[in-house]
Formats: C-alpha cells, structure tokens, sequence
C-alpha cells in the first residue's frame, strides 16, 4: 500500500511512526529523500546552535543590570521593578523630524546590510590572511574509500588500485560476490515457487473445467458448486489476476569494488590554486585493516590541472571529478579560503590548543566546489591565522563519510608556485593510463581522482 | 563547583554574589535559548538579561522543584512572549517602519544564500513552533520537560516539534530544480 508524500514527511518529521511503507515510499520519491536530507541537515544545524555560547561580556553585562535594578530598589523576590531598555538609535529617530528619522533609518539600512556575524567576520579575515600569505605548508589526514569499477564481463579492474591494496580489494570482492551469489540463489527459489503455484492453479483450472463438463458443461464456471463425494474441497484461492505479489527484482552484480583507506600527506599549497604534496594511503576499517599494507602517492597541481604519481612511480593527470573533501584540498589550494569563506550557521564552540597555541574553535556548516553542504570545524589562533580545518560529508550517513583534517602554516611571500616536490619528481608531461579513484564513504558525495586515458 | 541549589538558597537569603554565579554559570545557556527565539543578538542580549533581572525577582518563588535550567527557560520563554505582544501593540514609528522594511529586504536577499542558516528558517515558524523546535532539538528536552517550560502538555509538544521540523526542513531543502 502507497502513502503520500505529506504522511512520508509527517513520519520522517517524528510526527507519526516510520514503517515499511516509509522506506517503499524514499525508495521511489527524490522528492521526500531530499527532504529526509534536509533533516539531517536540520540536525546538524541544530547542533551546532546547541554549542553556541553567548557574546563575550554578556555576562558581566547582565550582573551590572541586576546590580543597577538592585540599586534602584528591587531585591531578590521583591516587588516588580520592570526594566526597559532600549536601543539609543530607536529612541533618536523616535525625537526627531520625518526627515531626519529618514535620513536615520537610510544609515541604519545601510549599516546592516555589509554588517557580518562577527564569528564569521574571524573566519572571512582568516581566509584573507590565507590568500595574502600566498602559500600554506598543509598536513592532510583524511579517511575516504578507494574503489574500482567492475568490467562488462563482471570481473574488477584492479589496474586502477595500487598494488598494495589489490589482495584486500580481491577478498572485498569476493564477499561481495558470496552475498550477490546467496541473492541470486533466493530470486531462482522464489521464481521457482511462483512458477510451482502457477503450474498448480493451471491444473485446478483444468479439473475445474472437466468437472463441469461432467455435469453437462451448462454451468458456468463461476456458478456455485457443491463438493464432490471423492474429492475433498480445495481450499480457498487467490484468483491468478489479483494479489498476486510483483516479482521481486532480480539481483544485479555489485559495480564497484571498495575498501575504506587512511590517506595522509603533507606539503604546499597556495592560494592561486597549485598543491604539491606527498603521502600515503592504507587500508582502514572493518576486517580488512592491515597495518603494513600502504602505498605512497604524490600529487602535483597547478591552475591548469593536476597529477597524481601512482605507486608504480608514473604520473597520472588528475582531476576533480565530483568535488569531495579530498580531492578539494589535494587537488586545488584555494578550497581553503573558500571553505572559510562559504561558512554559515557559524557557532564558536571555544578554546582548544592547537600545536601549543592557544585558539579558537568555530564550527560552521559550508559548501562544497559542486555546492553540495559539508560540516567544518575551524581553529583560529590568537593571530586570526587558522591553525587547523577539519571538513566532511553532510549526508544521512555522514557517520561513516568521508573526513578531512588539515593542518595549516600560512608561509608569507613563499610565493605561487609548490616548491615541495624536487624537479626530478614533477610530472614529466600530460600522462596517460588507468585512473585512480578515491570515494568517500558516503554514497552522496564522492571524490575521485580520474587519469586522462579512461576517458 | 558548588551545587546550583545551594546557590539559589544562598541567594534567596540575600547572598547577592551567589546570585552572580548563578548568572555567570547559566548565562550561555539562556543566551542559547533566546538567541534561538529572536532574529538577532542585540534582541537576544536584553531578552537574557531581562530573565535574569525577572529572576532576581522571582527568586523567593522558586521552590526548586525543577532544574534552575528549566526554571530560567520558562521565565526567558514569559520575556520573549511579552515581547513580542509589546511589538504587536506598539505604534509603528518611522523609524520601526524603516527597520521592518530592511529586515524584508534582507530576508529576501538570504532567502537563497542562507538557507543554510537556521535563524532564517527558524524566523518563518509560529512562535509555539519554534519554543518546541528550540527546546527539543536544539536544547536537547523531552516532550514533557518542554512542555513545562511552555505550560502545555508533551503530546501537543511533541505535535509542535515535528510540525517545526517538517517547516524547517522544507525551508533547508534545495530547488526541484537543484535536485536534478
């Protein structure tokens, strides 16, 4: 049985209890997955006004009202002494002529308008400070999934993966396959059984009709009958043509082979949107951690584009195919800046030490190069330099998504080119060969490094 | 750190710094609630020191039979009501006029750039709507602790609450036409 999309939303929203017909109804409505989204949306957002904490000296602020009240004669428990206060501006435009009051609110209107919240005002001048330094020695400590695609023949092409990695990515894919195999094995009995009841409703039907020719075939096959003496009345059936359950879908064999990784590295990037940076990838999560297991990696970006030296030692052209976390800060140096520039729902959570230094956390929600809404936490030192930016996925399952911590030391006047790499290491010309991907967790959003000749 | 219970009895004894305490440890979490009320932090400001002069007040009153927190809510939950019934008879000035027209004007503007923003979803809700949202999903309160804040019962808060989310998470959702 179908629902509407406002008993869906009504259900999702806590309204009403969440049932099978909730879950049949997302699996076929954008509409209300995109809704179910914004929940999940709305409960970041939320908590992160649960953090919020008052202006500073509000509370000084406050003890000096109660003390001015006290002092005008109200005492604890005592008689009503009401309290007005009221902003200074109001109460002059309140004494003056129409012109003037006009002429008054016009600055007010236009005093509000570039007026900033002042958490996000630190966030907006960290970004300058950033883009003015020109360039930032970076650490990146990131989880994300590499992943492979499956060939037309169902077998995956683990040229795309390093060489480290392809024994987990095998044992991945064989469980993968043991759980597609397990699903196919349940869709043949059950088309095997409706095909069993079809074949014995057809023989019903079939004794049916020479019954009724028995008795001089005038009756009509839906006329009442009494039962025979020699066989025992059937039990009551479902016509053929009515309740019958649709055919469940046939499996379909997995398109990707995965396996969560661990992805560090450090270098340089700047503001004019070069990186260069090195590091490595291993495997995390689940049954197929295995410590020894990692490959190094290298990336090398410009403006023009970027490169990837894969484990083989050969550079692969990269780019930024679906604008995730990873790829936004290995891939392109003013992703920084403009994290902190998008921020919004800016709450200050309060003092952290970062490396020693005494800062300030801001946790905010911000949007992605492809606009799509990550989460963020920004730590801005007593400078106003960010010291530190961690960034992930604002999706239902951001639990399990794709996370990015980077460490940040802005370099004034190192100027706009990456100096991390030695020559000898940049990429020797526009690379061609296999493609390295990286997703992150999150099935919503994903991050891919894709090599020029798979396209 | 010394029990808030014991700091209001200090205080209704007349021990006016342990009142101050009292207003140094609950301001942010009243500042959060009224923050969450109004549409900006300077309405926000005199809502949480109004409360805490009302308190002051009250405080003979309170027989401690719920948390200070609670208690301080349901007085900044009055102040924000009384507001907002002073705004609705208020003669309109000029210059209140002026605001109104500006505060449409940015509404509009962030209309599409913020809808990130929770204060411009949360301005579009009934004001029961948004006391359930702010208190239960924000504050982290059950329905029926809520409810004693805002003197109704747990099952209309708990109405209220998802009716909030359902308008806050329609204003969150991007275009039909950002959906692809």
């Amino acid at each position: 049985m179908t629902i509407t999309h406002d008993v869906c939303r009504d259900a999702l929203a806590g309204g009403a209890p969440v049932d099978d017909r909730v879950d049949a109804h997302l699996q076929q409505c954008a509409a209300c997955r995109s809704f179910a989204h914004a929940l999940t949306d709305l409960e970041t957002l939320a908590e992160s006004a649960r953090e919020a904490i008052a202006p500073a000296g509000l509370s000084e602020r406050t003890v000096a009202a109660v003390a001015a009240a006290r002092s005008a004669g109200l005492h604890a428990g005592g008689e009503v002494v009401e309290l007005r206060r009221r902003r200074p501006m109001r109460r002059a435009a309140l004494s003056s002529a129409a012109a003037v009051v006009l002429i008054v609110a016009g600055v007010f209107v236009a005093g509000r308008e570039p007026s900033v919240d002042p958490d996000k005002a630190v966030l907006i001048s960290a970004a300058s400070r950033l883009e003015e330094a020109g360039t930032a020695e970076v650490t990146v400590d990131a989880t994300a999934e590499v992943a492979v695609d499956v060939r037309d023949d169902g077998t995956p092409n683990y040229a795309a993966a390093p060489e480290e990695m392809r024994g987990h990515l095998e044992r991945e894919w064989q469980k993968m396959i043991a759980a597609f195999e397990a699903d196919v094995a349940a869709f043949e009995e059950e088309m095997n059984a409706r095909i069993r009841e079809g074949e014995q409703r057809m023989a019903d039907a079939v004794d049916d009709m020479f019954a009724n020719v028995g008795r001089g075939g005038s009756a009509p096959p839906s006329a009442p009958r009494a039962p025979t003496a020699t066989r025992p009345p059937a039990a009551p059936r479902t016509p053929p043509d009515q309740g019958t359950p649709p055919a469940p879908p046939a499996p379909r064999l997995p398109a990707q082979a995965s396996l969560g990784v661990r992805v560090t590295a450090t270098g340089v990037v700047n503001a004019s949107g070069g990186a260069a940076l090195t590091g490595s990838v291993r495997p995390v999560g689940g049954t197929l951690a295995v410590p020894d297991s990692q490959a190094a990696f290298a990336v090398h970006a410009t403006a023009d584009g970027a490169a990837v030296r894969t484990p083989d030692g050969s550079w692969q052209r990269a780019r930024q195919r679906d604008g995730g976390p990873l790829a936004a800060v290995l891939l392109d140096g003013r992703a920084l800046p403009r994290l902190l520039r998008d921020a919004r729902s800016v709450a200050r959570v309060g003092a952290v030490q970062v490396d020693g230094a005494a800062a300030t956390r801001y946790r905010f929600v911000t949007a992605g190069p492809d606009g799509q809404r990550w989460t963020a936490v920004a730590d801005v030192d007593a400078g106003g330099d960010v010291r530190s930016l961690t960034f992930g996925d604002l999706a239902p399952d951001a639990a399990n998504g794709s996370t990015v911590r980077v460490g940040i030391r802005a370099t004034a006047g190192a100027g706009a080119s990456p100096s991390t790499l030695p020559a000898s290491e940049a990429p020797p010309r526009a690379p061609s060969g296999a493609s390295v991907s990286f997703y992150p967790v999150g099935a919503a959003v994903r991050t891919a490094f894709e090599a020029g000749a798979s396209r | 750190m010394v029990d808030d219970r014991d700091l209001v009895a200090r205080a209704q004894r007349g021990d006016d710094h342990a009142f101050e305490l009292i207003v140094r440890r609950h301001t942010d979490t009243v500042w959060r609630f009224a923050r969450r009320m109004v549409a900006d932090d300077a309405t926000a400001e005199e809502i949480v020191q109004d409360t805490f002069v009302k308190a002051y007040r009250a405080l003979g009153r309170f027989r401690g039979d719920a948390a200070i927190t609670t208690w301080l809510y349901t007085i900044c939950h009055r102040v924000c009501l009384d507001g907002r019934r002073r705004a609705h008879v208020d003669v309109v000035t000029l210059d209140a006029a002026c605001e109104a027209d500006a505060h449409a004007v940015l509404a509009r503007e962030h209309s599409v750039d913020d809808r990130l923003s929770l204060d411009a979803a949360m301005s579009s809700l009934p004001d029961d709507e948004r006391v359930a949202f702010t208190l239960v999903g924000v504050l982290g309160y059950s329905h029926e602790e809520a409810g004693a804040v805002a003197g109704a019962p747990s099952s209309t808060m708990r109405s209220r609450y998802a009716r909030a989310r359902t308008r806050l998470a329609t204003a969150l959702q991007p275009d039909e036409r950002e959906l692809g």
